[in-house]
């Protein structure tokens, strides 16, 4: 058994890098399809304009893109060194869709985005527009992978334990593909990034409108980021709602925590917007519900229970009482007792073999577990719920706003109404950093709402974890913190200076401060 | 196509400005993340993503490096 320290710093080094690398991932997915819709534009219509959004919004998106690239593999590379028995476990899982992914980015996505930003002078106009929407969907399906191998480790189907081999091997690649997590997380992820990027085009555009410059370009931008990010911020909306109802199926113990239900209500159970949580006593304070609502959304009925956390680490406790059984079992057939008994015995109890290991975390001897060391695995099988309960709200509170922007844009434009609501564009450039707050909070939920297991009721978290020492751990730690603190500093750096520039940064000397006549008002843009 | 040059050749366009940043960051990049991985990351415990099995059965049935198991909260 490993120090906690060790376990507890390896899960810190994994979700830096998570988070920082999800960081450049959404602006990656939306911006994509952003520039395919402008590109589109200026094929059927002829309109210069359109080109050069495309080409100055394809800068930003190369600047991100160049930063981007490759700071997912730092993941990669703690899977061999920091959680090597994780790694073991889901290799047979995890080769086929990783492998797809690096085909992908590497073959697909890469090697587009060069012709992209060099296929200008070279490549026809359809053939352009070819080369940018395969840019967008590589990007886009190499996301697909890995949300597809994230969604196993949340719903592991289509898998065994092999006890020759101690690991996870593949039975069906189609439940794999199709798990029923995978598609709501993967469509609510893109949907995510979409909209984070419709705010950034939003709000730059806001930013170049506000200070009366290249309106004809930023009025342009702006309607297509309304347009898009509106259709997004719904689709979020939507998608989320899917993403709860297969939660409701397939991850109870996620959806209690997200609503701190500690007991099982009558159906439909209510949704608590806020109140306090408190794990110790096992009651949220303060609370403020909304009858119905969670139930209608986890279950799509009125008389479906949502098991309550109580009611669950009693479930669980059985659980763990056949996972202590499964794991003499397996104990038995290792030692090579390969009677038909104990086969039996092990088939029957294979399910809970997980929650037996999470007794390991206070014995070594899992079949002698005293009544104390169960209740202490019994309360490890609930997260913490209080930051689980508070970023899921906040998400969702980001959300809601984030869409009533998207809508108030699309209004007032619709309305040729721009030009006289000068806060619709403020709210928008002060809103570019929360879609990338919500989706970094979407990312907590997911994760740590899956604790104590790595891989769900499979493999625990601190089972999963390499013998590596603390001072290792901590100088990588330090090593990828500052490797990526840089990155986003350049990357920050970068986009200023040419958002700032705006569409001059071209130089195609029809843009703010490349010609001596300038715009002074707004009318008649919008 | 890149205007021609009084001798009749074409002209080579130089790269942008962001171009050359963004080529000189892809190498620093490379560069460090070669560091970071010679440095923490060159010995897989789990090359691959395999491991021996026996290795995995003494992790699960008697850890190679047992500490102090955790207080019971």
């Amino acid at each position: 058994m490993l120090s906690p320290d060790v376990v507890d710093l390896s899960r810190l080094q994994f979700a830096v890098t998570a988070l920082y690398h999800f960081l450049f991932v959404p602006l990656t997915l939306g911006l994509s399809w952003i520039l395919v819709i402008m590109e589109s534009v200026y094929v059927m219509t002829g309109k210069e304009v359109y080109r050069d959004m495309t080409k100055f919004w394809g800068k930003l998106f190369g600047i991100n893109f160049a930063m981007g690239i490759t700071t997912g593999i730092t993941m990669e590379f703690q899977f061999g060194t920091n959680w090597a028995y994780f790694s073991h476990y889901v290799g047979d899982i995890f080769g086929t869709p990783l492998a797809l992914e690096g085909l992908m980015a590497f073959f697909l996505e890469s090697t587009f985005v060069g012709l992209f930003f060099f296929g200008w002078e070279r490549l026809s106009k359809v053939a352009h527009l070819s080369v940018t929407f395969l840019v967008a969907l590589g990007s886009n399906l190499s996301a697909l992978w890995i949300l597809i191998a994230n969604a196993w480790m949340q719903n592991p189907v289509g898998a065994e334990f092999n006890i020759d081999t101690m690991r996870m091997e593949l039975t069906s690649f189609s439940d794999l593909v199709f798990n029923p997590v995978a598609g709501p997380k993967f469509v609510h992820t893109l949907a995510a990034g979409y909209v984070a990027a419709s705010m950034f085009v939003l709000g730059i555009s806001s930013y170049y409108l506000l200070r009366l410059r290249d309106p004809s370009f930023a009025v342009r931008s702006f309607a297509v980021a309304a347009g898009f990010g509106l259709a997004s911020a719904l689709s979020v909306i939507v998608l989320g709602d899917e993403s709860g109802y297969t939660a409701g199926e397939a991850q109870k113990v996620k959806l209690a925590t997200i609503e701190a239900e500690w007991e099982t209500e009558k159906p439909p159970a209510a949704f608590t917007v806020f109140g306090f949580p408190d794990q110790a006593a096992e009651k949220t304070h303060f609370a403020i519900k909304i009858p119905w609502l969670t139930g209608l959304i986890a279950t799509r009925s009125v008389d479906t229970p949502i098991t309550g956390i109580k009611d669950l680490k009693r479930q669980h406790e059985m659980r763990i009482r056949n996972g202590m059984k499964a794991y003499a079992a397996l104990q038995r057939l290792k030692a090579g007792d390969t009677s038909a008994e104990v086969k039996d015995e092990f088939q029957r109890l294979k399910p809970d073999l997980g929650y037996g290991l999470l007794l390991k975390k206070y014995t070594t001897r899992v079949v002698d577990a005293t009544p104390e060391q169960i209740m202490a695995a019994v309360n490890d099988t609930i997260p913490k719920v209080a930051p689980i309960f508070w970023s899921f709200r906040i998400m969702v509170g980001l959300g809601v706003w984030i869409l009533f922007v998207f809508a108030a844009a699309f209004v007032v434009l619709a309305r040729r109404r721009l030009a006289a609501n000068r806060w619709v564009m403020k709210l928008a450039l002060w809103s570019i950093p929360l879609p990338w707050i919500a989706i970094e909070l979407g990312w907590i939920v997911a994760e740590y709402g899956r604790q104590p297991w790595a891989i769900s009721e499979i493999l625990p978290t601190h089972l999963s974890v390499s013998s590596v020492t603390i001072g290792e751990i901590w100088f990588s730690l330090i090593g990828f913190v500052a490797f990526y603190t840089a990155l986003l500093v350049v990357e920050m750096i970068l986009m200023f200076k040419y958002a700032r520039l705006g569409p001059s940064s071209l130089g195609t000397g029809r843009y703010h401060g490349e010609s001596l006549s300038r715009p002074t008002t707004l009318q008649g843009t919008a | 196509m890149p205007p021609p040059t009084a001798g009749g050749r074409p002209q080579r366009r130089p790269f942008s400005p962001l171009a050359r940043d963004l080529a000189l960051i892809l190498i620093v990049k490379a560069i460090v993340l070669g560091i970071l991985w010679l440095a923490f990351f060159r010995s897989p415990a789990a090359p691959h993503m395999t491991m021996d099995p026996q290795r995995v059965e003494q992790n699960i049935f008697a850890p190679a490096n047992p500490e102090r198991p955790h207080a019971i909260p």
